[in-house]
């Protein structure tokens, strides 16, 4: 491994990862370590069973109404990979009795979600994630794994939701995160946790110190949990949970981004209700810090004095550049205490931007920038320079545009009042009441 | 009574209808020729006209295709089943091959049991067109294949994990039960308001939650077209 591993050389009998894939690797069947600098999750390769000739001379019968059969040759069909259906840890590393065994307490609130929809339900979870985290404001309703729990509702209370505690190494959230990785690779597959991941908008890794537990969130899942929450169906965990009817229970449509609701459950099984924070809370939420991701290469061209003047605008936030330098920062007026410059993201696809509450993309001129489309695969709310081609490609409803303006604080001051105005907004959306 | 219905299902396949009927022609076939009495049906749940047309002009065989307006995976097989005049149903999907002697294969193993039960082939085979741009090195496929095996485990299998429906379907949707069974347990239909439904994994979910067990026909196989949609391939 030495020699060859950082080049992608194929072990034989071995399957290997490196990085943040290897990290969050946490099937038992995979040994992790420090390879050099680098994390490396190794495993022996499955020997699978042969496959018995009857199987193989059913497939070679087909394969005379479909040359596609043998597509992977015609010699070597015979020896293709062999999975399990139900070892899901064989079939996405998912190791299904430490994964339910993890979420050790109920939830406050579980958020059933649609599925489907490729792309627009991660968007669509996140922007549920940042409405319900403003709802949820209101002293009494943050949860965590310190705080104390109130039997009588089944509800957990911490009265300062803002200081939860951190939760170490929690395995649902490694989980969410490395198939938000898988998933952002695959363009067209859509893992059923889609709508937890996109919601948790849980941290890239908990020594970031910068995340909460999603314990110390609402839960978001599958719509197809719903059958399971009801009565006559026994919950895989029920000692772990407890009495999840006394959970609350959101049902989110999804029918129309403009028109989405938070349809509460009404049943006796399913007392549901959200309260909205009050003015002086909501103001505080939308005052609160929050982290802006901005990539591209580092010159005027792309906006970098409309980004100056923005983060001049919003000094509570941060700012956060990743892209080659062209210029020295300082003449290009990126020298303010909120802006951070990193190096070249090399790969964003694979790298976790779920703390960052926007992406802004400011440049002057462009065609179809790829960066915007790459970020678009990411849960995290977009507001952009209306350029280009963006405008025929995302949905109003899905993204912020803002016009360039002749002067460019004014173009900064609509960049300020669109992130706050898609914060409240989206907010608003699930308000109790709304249509 | 006749002993099976086996029908399948058709939405837009197009050309990909030819091949699933020709294999479905030699499953109805191989199964009459060992004794079995088997309608054949279609059910075209708003079709595109070359489907429509490939369904018309090749499946000449087949009892009164039924042409409907769900638009809906779950509607489409349940109006199968009020459809079906046999004992047993089988479903087919309208872009997949079956092993020839699954029809007859599965009904042993039905009639063997003696009990409510619903039935898979023990194994899958995913096909993916897009392996011809991955050629075998002699007789071992290409690393980056995306063709390969499931094989389906029965539900009283020591090493059986029923909570992995929970996070993933296990059982595809081309099953082979009782009549009896899909009328006690109709499909859900796909919420398209909500975007949400995959039919199949449900139902399993369902079914097995009530108490029926699912089990594999031994040495059998489905030949599944692999696509970017679909709960159990992915």
């Amino acid at each position: 491994m030495d020699f060859g591993l950082k080049e992608g050389r194929q072990f034989p009998g071995l399957q290997t990862k490196r990085g943040s894939e290897a990290e969050e690797t946490i099937a038992a069947d995979w040994n992790v370590f420090h390879l050099k600098d680098e994390i490396v999750a190794v495993r022996v390769e499955k020997v699978a069973a042969k496959l018995p000739p009857l199987i193989l001379d059913q497939i070679r019968h087909q394969a005379r109404h479909d040359g596609a059969i043998f597509a992977c040759g015609r010699n070597a069909f015979a020896k293709l990979r062999q999975v399990d259906a139900d070892d899901l840890i064989d079939r996405c590393g998912l190791d299904v009795d430490k994964l339910l065994a993890s979420i050790e307490t109920p939830p406050h609130s579980i958020i059933i979600i649609s599925r489907l929809i490729a792309g627009d339900a991660k968007k669509y979870a996140a922007d549920l994630a940042d409405a319900l985290q403003f709802l949820l404001r209101n002293p009494g309703f943050g949860y965590s794994n310190r705080a104390k729990l109130d039997r009588g509702n089944g509800l957990a209370r911490a009265d300062h939701p803002e200081t939860l505690p951190q939760h170490p190494d929690h395995l649902l959230e490694r989980h969410v995160q490395r198939l938000e990785r898988s998933d952002t690779r695959r363009s067209g597959s859509f893992p059923q946790f889609d709508a937890s991941k996109g919601y948790s908008g849980c941290k890239q890794h908990d020594r970031s110190g910068c995340g909460r537990s999603i314990r110390a969130r609402p839960l978001a899942i599958r719509q197809d949990f719903l059958r399971l929450l009801q009565p006559g169906i026994t919950w895989p965990v029920p000692n772990v949970w407890g009495d999840i009817c006394t959970t609350r229970l959101a049902i989110c449509n999804f029918t129309d981004r403009q028109q989405t609701t938070c349809a509460l459950a009404t049943s006796n099984n399913f007392p549901a209700e959200f309260w909205p924070a009050d003015d002086a809370s909501a103001s505080r939420h939308l005052r609160r810090t929050g982290r802006g991701i901005w990539i591209s290469r580092v010159e005027p061209l792309k906006g970098t004095g409309l980004l100056a003047a923005l983060a001049s605008a919003r000094q509570a936030d941060r700012f956060h550049i990743f892209g080659p330098l062209q210029d020295d920062p300082e003449r290009m007026g990126l020298n303010a205490p909120n802006i951070q410059i990193h190096d070249l993201v090399s790969d964003v696809s694979a790298t976790d931007f779920t703390s960052y509450v926007a992406f802004i993309f400011t440049s002057l001129f462009e065609g179809m920038p790829n960066i915007v489309l790459e970020m678009s695969q990411h849960a995290i709310p977009m507001v952009l320079a209306d350029i280009g081609g963006l405008r025929d490609t995302f949905d109003e409803d899905a993204v912020v545009f803002v016009k360039h303006l002749d002067l460019e604080n004014d173009t900064a001051r609509a960049f300020s009042r669109a992130l706050d105005q898609h914060r409240q907004s989206v907010a608003a959306a699930f308000l109790p009441g709304d249509p | 009574m006749t002993d099976i219905t086996v029908t399948v299902i058709f939405h837009r396949e197009g050309a990909l209808a030819l091949p699933a009927l020709a294999s479905m022609r030699d499953l109805v076939d191989h199964t009459r020729s060992l004794g079995l009495s088997v309608e054949a049906r279609a059910v075209l749940d708003r079709p595109d006209d070359l489907t429509r047309h490939i369904v018309a002009s090749r499946g000449d065989w087949l009892c009164a295709p039924e042409e409907i307006e769900f638009d809906d995976l779950g509607l489409s097989r349940n109006a199968g089943v009020q459809a079906a005049r046999g004992k047993f149903l089988a479903f087919l999907d309208g872009d997949d091959l079956w092993g020839t002697d699954w029809l007859y294969h599965a009904h042993n193993a039905a009639i063997s049991k003696n009990i409510d039960a619903i039935w898979h082939p023990q194994i899958l085979y995913y096909f993916c067109e897009t392996d011809f741009k991955r050629p075998p090195s002699g007789s071992l496929p290409d690393t980056r294949a995306q063709s390969y095996y499931l094989r389906h485990a029965s539900s009283d299998e020591e090493r059986f994990n029923q909570d992995a429906l929970f996070l993933n379907n296990i059982w595809s949707a081309n099953v082979f039960t009782t009549q009896s069974i899909h009328l006690r347990y109709p499909y859900d239909c796909v919420d398209r308001t909500k975007g949400f439904g995959i039919e199949d994994w449900s139902w399993n979910m369902k079914t097995l939650w009530e108490g029926i067990p699912h089990h594999v026909v031994t040495d059998k196989v489905h030949l599944i077209r692999k696509k970017s949609s679909g709960s159990l391939g992915q």
